[in-house]
């Protein structure tokens, strides 16, 4: 677990660099397409860091 | 009307910073850490509370309003990543070693890392010199969000020395129980 979210840690920062979106203009639900894009990676930080959190909580070493 | 709002708010803020110190026990580390025992409610209201700033309710707001929703990829989602990261893989390090050896500041962790009272000198002059920056942001957007929202009847360095006062009170009568008290009081509104 601790491994998976390392790796999607290493991703989210990856995929925060945005810049093929810079000059899109369409819209996703009503809103931009770069600020949907970044409210998803949010939502994957979330992910990502609850299972980096529930795995040191479980004992695994820090 | 508005004022008074604000009256009544900074004075439950007082309150609260006031009504911590009642559990005050008189010592170092339970002035500076409260003892080690911030549960996990009041810590992620004291997370909350340190990055909903003037820096980024003001600041970030006014930076989207000039230069576009770009700013949310900046301020907002890369807040997402690196503050979980250096929390979950610096924080709790620092945090079981804190404990272990009773430190209660950055400097003294330094210091003691690398045997040298130079670098825990330096450090603390660092942080002073990257803190007061940042607090002064606040204090500016404390007398510039008085200003607005009384639509010019309170003159900014007022609304700054109002800020100013009732937080250096709760923070030096309180310590970090009363900050984080306050601050959980002040987010549950956010």
């Amino acid at each position: 677990m601790k491994r998976i979210s390392f790796v999607g840690f290493i991703a989210l920062v990856a995929l925060h660099q945005d810049v093929w979106l810079w000059s899109v203009d369409t819209r996703v639900l009503g809103l931009p397409a770069g600020l949907f894009y970044h409210v998803g990676l949010c939502v994957c930080a979330s992910l990502v860091f609850y299972g980096l959190s529930a795995s040191l909580v479980d004992g695994d070493e820090a | 009307m508005v004022i008074g709002v604000i009256g009544v708010y900074l004075c439950i803020v007082l309150f609260v910073g006031a009504l911590s110190h009642r559990m005050f026990r008189g010592t170092g580390e339970d002035y500076f850490v409260a003892s080690r025992t911030i549960g996990p409610f009041l810590l992620l209201m004291s997370l909350f509370g340190t990055n909903m700033t003037a820096f980024s309710i003001l600041g970030a707001s006014g930076e989207a309003y000039h230069h576009g929703i770009g700013v949310f990829g900046l301020m907002g989602s890369s807040s997402a990543i690196v503050i979980p990261a250096i929390f979950l893989l610096v924080g709790t390090r620092l945090w079981r070693v804190g404990k272990r050896y009773g430190y209660v500041t950055q400097a003294q962790y330094f210091r003691d890392r690398y045997g040298s009272d130079l670098i825990g000198l330096l450090l603390f002059i660092l942080n002073i010199a990257l803190v007061v920056p940042y607090l002064l942001i606040g204090v500016m957007g404390g007398g510039i969000t008085f200003n607005q929202v009384t639509h010019g009847d309170v003159p900014l360095w007022v609304g700054s020395f109002l800020v100013c006062a009732v937080v250096l009170i709760y923070v030096c009568y309180g310590g970090l129980r009363g900050t984080a008290w306050a601050n959980a009081f002040k987010r549950s509104f956010s």
